[in-house]
């Protein structure tokens, strides 16, 4: 239908429409008829057009006119309207909100002066103008002395917000000459005032959100006065959901500047948002500069580069000397990029401020550190946590340069003092984080992280470290510490064991090195602790991977020297407890090579020790741990012996123990595992007594205990290790009490988990002993129900990975003895064949 | 960071120098398209910005802002809307293709634009008709893509299009009522 000339005929006649009904649109009644038939004659069709158009015009209601995309907010207003009794003036200025008019109202016939401000916005729907009343009334209530009252506020005719404020004839705070001409001390005083004014207004529980100079009146006589408290959060508040995230946005883009880095990708402002530009405002009023390069950025792009960049220190700037070392840490404080490692409070930023003034310690300084690290591992993101591992690197790194500075320098007491000052803090971040870390779940992949770049500077200091005794010692200890991050078994691991393995052997040459050196017995015995406890990281390791022999060579050292130590002093109490996990530790080595009777001498031992060091000291709850394991040992090797009911006794103690612990410590990830790993030890052994519903109802309880831990994160493989096995030795007592349906569904989901943990850590034995063990046991159940093809199967798959583990040299006794059990079956099942 | 051109090329195209506009339009859609990318990379919904930050962004980026009147942002706003018209539009599209399986990645535009998703049908209908009301005025076509795609006012329509105020209401009024017809009609027959 559209050829060229016939669109040129639709587009006249279509203009010709447009005339007619621009304007029957303001006519009714007879004078549209009259139109009508004036303009259209005879032409009805034409006629037809205009009135279905006019029809159209009726219904369209709003139609179209919520834009799709608003990008000016609305129409224009302006000076000279009478908005409600106001009548508005002049323009006072203009935000990304909207404007602000020096307005009039007469109040007994008086004109007086408010502050009237449009709020630009897109349509309110009926339940955001509930909650802009709400809000509204929340401000009318909040007077300070520091804060520009609200007067009133409403709905403008084409539905835009308005509120109305006392008007202050004061300057804003970037414009005014006031706070130049002060010396710092006073603008301090300033900044507490508006500090105060902030703090109070948090206290009613109305956050600022666009805290910034222009939004700071300085009045003459140097007062201040806050504008726009809670605007921004009205706005938000006013806005559906979609409305608030364009809000939150077109207002940052037009400051940016002195916004929190969260409400520049759109978040809400909250309290710790007013300390960000609180200390934007600190900033300002010390040098005048911005604390890093804002030139003509986005918000993403400012975002992205607050992120990145630290906020170079005031003093920095500054043309006189006063703005030094606290300034520089509260301003830094405050302006973390992250709201939880800033100022908790206005207050707390604003005491920092008083105790700067009054020449008290800050607690920015001392503490910042410390705080900051427990907030990044609470926060538990990987990122931050590399953010940490930077840090840690940057000031191993500083401290290498110091020290390097060092030799070249003449001033070498200073160098040397500084030098040990980093050090420290290096080997504090590496504990406090890595500490922090191992109390909580699904940080592992965080530790991974802090430890990769950790070693990197280690090994770099270690090659300038030769000749240092002090310094190679504290390099054994980050190494050791790096060793422990991803897997020493027994902690937290995510099955890095090799690499483990690599740091503490690390730490055991340079121990060792240092050992050989001269020096005063106290500070050998010191060393040859050191020494001790990395030979039994080591032992713990080789363990894992399956080398018994070179496990026990290791425990045994560790055993030999910590012996010698309290034999030199029989009433030390770290000294028992190391001979008492010495004697454990190589306790479990022999159970793995088959030399039980060594075992049962060896764990009896260790659980008098146990006994002693409790009852020497009941409060302390590594002792009652080490004393529940002791049971726990003591329990199997019995169960080994066939000794049950003694062995029962041990587990039953060994569960009072840690049922006492974890109710001290609800929620805490390592106590709920310890009960987890207490009640699956029960259970197992009630199964091999004969007890097949105690165990159900133990092993159900353990697998209800760890479940969450394995869920919160698939990495950590400690715990998911342990789901594992709760429902393997829960899916045998089943199997024993008859339900072997169940049983063998459970035990397949099982044998999955398994291989994937396997899988992930081929370096561990175990891991794959375990596989074998759920195969073996899908083998019994098997048998059970007799089907005997399938159990043939099974038994020959674990058979296949026990002989591979054989091969590797990586067997151990338990796997031998299963090995020939499982022949026995095989046998058994060849026998019935025909 | 900003581009000096753009800016330039906003006050030859205010003054009249209509080839300006040639010029000025790849960069601001090149811009635009770089940016959406880059909204749409931001996989989290909390990072989501919408389609006005989008433009925002990309103005501040592209004009120097201490050189330029109302007039020019206006004019810069003109251009963005016949690429957030597309944009808007594409996506509509991209959610229904998505429906009929597949387009993860149209799915992922609705975050990043934050159009609410009731609204794609009407988006897409009423670009057809915006397209059959082009053929027969395109100006008036362009108003209420105008007024409608970013929200440009009145007057600030009429300084893009260099009309006077009162042919941008006249139309505005007579393009709705068209277009309300239109979308009407279609629906009754569909």
């Amino acid at each position: 239908m559209t050829g060229p000339t016939e669109q040129a005929e639709h587009a006249a006649r279509w203009q010709r429409v447009k005339q007619i009904l621009d304007r029957a649109l303001n006519l009714t009644g007879d004078d549209l008829t009259a139109h009508l038939d004036a303009e259209c004659g005879s032409d009805t069709a034409l006629r037809e057009e205009v009135l279905s158009l006019l029809d159209a015009n009726d219904d369209a209601g709003t139609f179209l006119e919520d834009a799709a995309v608003d990008i000016t907010k609305g129409p224009a207003a302006g000076a000279g309207r009478r908005i409600g009794p106001y009548q508005l003036q002049s323009l006072l200025g203009q935000g990304g909100m909207g404007e602000v008019y020096l307005s009039t109202r007469e109040v007994d016939g008086y004109p007086m002066q408010v502050a009237l401000k449009l709020i630009r916005h897109s349509a309110m729907t009926p339940r955001s103008l509930r909650r802009f009343r709400l809000e509204r009334q929340i401000l009318a209530r909040l007077h300070h002395s520091g804060i520009t009252s609200l007067l009133d506020g409403g709905i403008t005719d084409e539905g835009v917000p308005f509120l109305v404020t006392e008007f202050v004839d004061g300057t804003a705070l970037d414009k005014s000459p006031v706070p130049e001409s002060m010396p710092l001390a006073q603008r301090l005083e300033m900044f507490l005032a508006i500090c105060d004014a902030v703090s109070f207004a948090h206290r009613h529980l109305v956050v600022h959100g666009d805290l910034k100079p222009g939004n700071i009146l300085v009045t003459a006589d140097g007062k201040i006065k806050l504008l726009d408290f809670g605007i921004s959060r009205l706005m938000h508040s006013s806005g559906d959901t979609t409305e608030q995230r364009t809000g939150g946005t077109t207002q940052l883009a037009m400051t940016p500047a002195w916004t929190s880095p969260e409400q520049l990708i759109g978040q809400q402002a909250v309290t710790a948002s007013d300390v960000y530009s609180l200390g934007r405002v600190l900033y300002f009023l010390l040098c005048r500069q911005s604390p890093i390069p804002i030139e003509r950025m986005t918000p993403i792009q400012l975002h992205d580069a607050l992120k990145e960049t630290s906020p170079r220190p005031p003093s920095s700037w500054a043309d006189d000397g006063d703005v030094e070392g606290d300034l520089d840490n509260i301003a830094a404080t405050a302006l973390e990029f992250e709201p939880a490692d800033r100022y908790p409070s206005v207050d707390a930023l604003a005491e920092d401020i008083r105790a700067h003034l009054t020449s008290r310690p800050i607690s920015a300084r001392p503490h910042t550190r410390r705080y900051r690290l427990q907030k990044f591992v609470r926060r538990n993101r990987a990122g931050v946590i590399g953010a940490a591992a930077v840090l840690l690197a940057l000031v191993i790194g500083l401290g290498l340069a110091v020290w390097q500075a060092r030799i070249a320098q003449r001033n070498y007491e200073r160098a040397e003092r500084r030098f040990q000052e980093l050090r420290r803090l290096a080997s504090n971040l590496i504990s406090e984080t890595d500490d922090a870390l191992a109390r909580l779940p699904g940080a592992t992949p965080a530790r991974a992280a802090l430890v990769r770049s950790s070693l990197e500077y280690l090994d770099g200091l270690a090659d300038e470290a030769k000749g240092d005794p002090r310094l190679r010692e504290e390099l054994a200890n980050a190494y050791e510490k790096t060793g422990d991050v991803p897997g020493r078994p027994g902690t937290l691991n995510l099955g890095q064991i090799t690499e483990a393995l690599q740091s503490y052997r690390k730490a055991e040459s340079i121990r060792r090195a240092v050992l050989a050196a001269p020096a005063p017995e106290t500070e050998r015995d010191r060393r040859e602790e050191a020494l001790a406890n990395t030979l039994m990281r080591i032992g713990s390791i080789l363990r894992a991977t399956g080398d018994a022999q070179a496990a026990l060579d290791a425990d045994r050292g560790a055993l030999e020297m910590r012996r010698k130590l309290l034999d030199r002093s029989p009433n030390s109490v770290p000294r028992l407890r190391n001979v008492a996990s010495s004697l454990t530790a190589a306790s479990t080595t022999l159970s793995t090579m088959g030399a039980f009777r060594g075992v049962l001498e060896l764990r009896g031992e260790a659980l008098r020790v146990y006994e002693q060091l409790v009852k020497a000291n009941p409060s302390s709850e590594e002792d009652r741990q080490g004393l529940a394991l002791a049971h726990v040992r003591m329990g199997s090797i019995l169960v080994h012996e066939k000794e049950y009911a003694d062995a029962l006794k041990h587990y039953h103690q060994q569960l009072a123990i840690q049922k006492q612990l974890r109710s001290a410590h609800p929620g805490q990830a390592q106590f709920e595992i310890a009960l987890s790993q207490s009640y699956l030890h029960l259970g197992n052994a009630q199964r091999i007594a004969g007890d097949a519903k105690g165990a159900v109802q133990s092993l159900a309880e353990s697998q209800r205990i760890i479940e969450p831990f394995a869920a919160a994160d698939p990495n950590e493989v400690r715990s998911r290790t342990l789901l594992a096995t709760a429902k393997h030795r829960l899916a045998q007592a089943r199997a024993a009490l008859g339900q072997t349906d169940e049983a063998s569904r459970a035990l397949r989901s099982v044998l999955e988990e398994r291989l994937l943990l396997a899988e992930r850590n081929p370096a561990n034995a175990g891991a794959r002993g375990e596989v074998a063990e759920t195969l073996s046991a899908l083998g019994d159940v098997a048998m059970k129900v007799k089907r005997h093809e399938d159990a043939g199967r099974y038994y020959q798959g674990a058979l296949d990975i026990f002989v591979e583990l054989k091969k590797e040299g990586r067997s151990n006794f338990a796997n031998e003895e299963e090995v020939q059990r499982i022949n026995r079956q095989l046998a058994a099942i060849a026998k019935r064949k025909p | 960071m900003y581009s000096p051109d753009v800016t330039q090329l906003l006050h030859q195209w205010s003054s009249g120098n209509r080839n300006a506009l040639d010029n000025l339009t790849p960069v601001v859609y090149d811009e635009l398209r770089r940016l959406a990318a880059i909204y749409l990379s931001r996989e989290r919904s909390d990072h989501t910005l919408q389609a006005t930050a989008l433009v925002h962004e990309a103005y501040m980026k592209l004009v120097d802002q201490k050189n330029v009147r109302w007039q020019n942002r206006a004019h810069f706003f003109g251009i963005a809307a016949q690429m957030i018209r597309r944009i808007l539009v594409d996506h509509a599209r991209g959610v229904r293709a998505a429906k009929r399986g597949g387009g993860a990645m149209a799915l992922s535009l609705d975050e990043a634009l934050g159009v609410s998703e009731k609204r794609d049908l009407e988006i897409e209908a009423l670009d057809d008709a915006l397209e059959a009301l082009a053929k027969i005025d395109p100006q008036q076509a362009r108003v209420v893509e105008m007024r409608f795609f970013t929200g440009l006012s009145i007057e600030e329509t009429a300084e893009v299009l260099g009309i006077s105020d009162s042919t941008v209401k006249r139309d505005w009024v007579s393009a709705k009522a068209w277009l309300f017809r239109e979308l009407s009609r279609r629906k009754s027959d569909a």
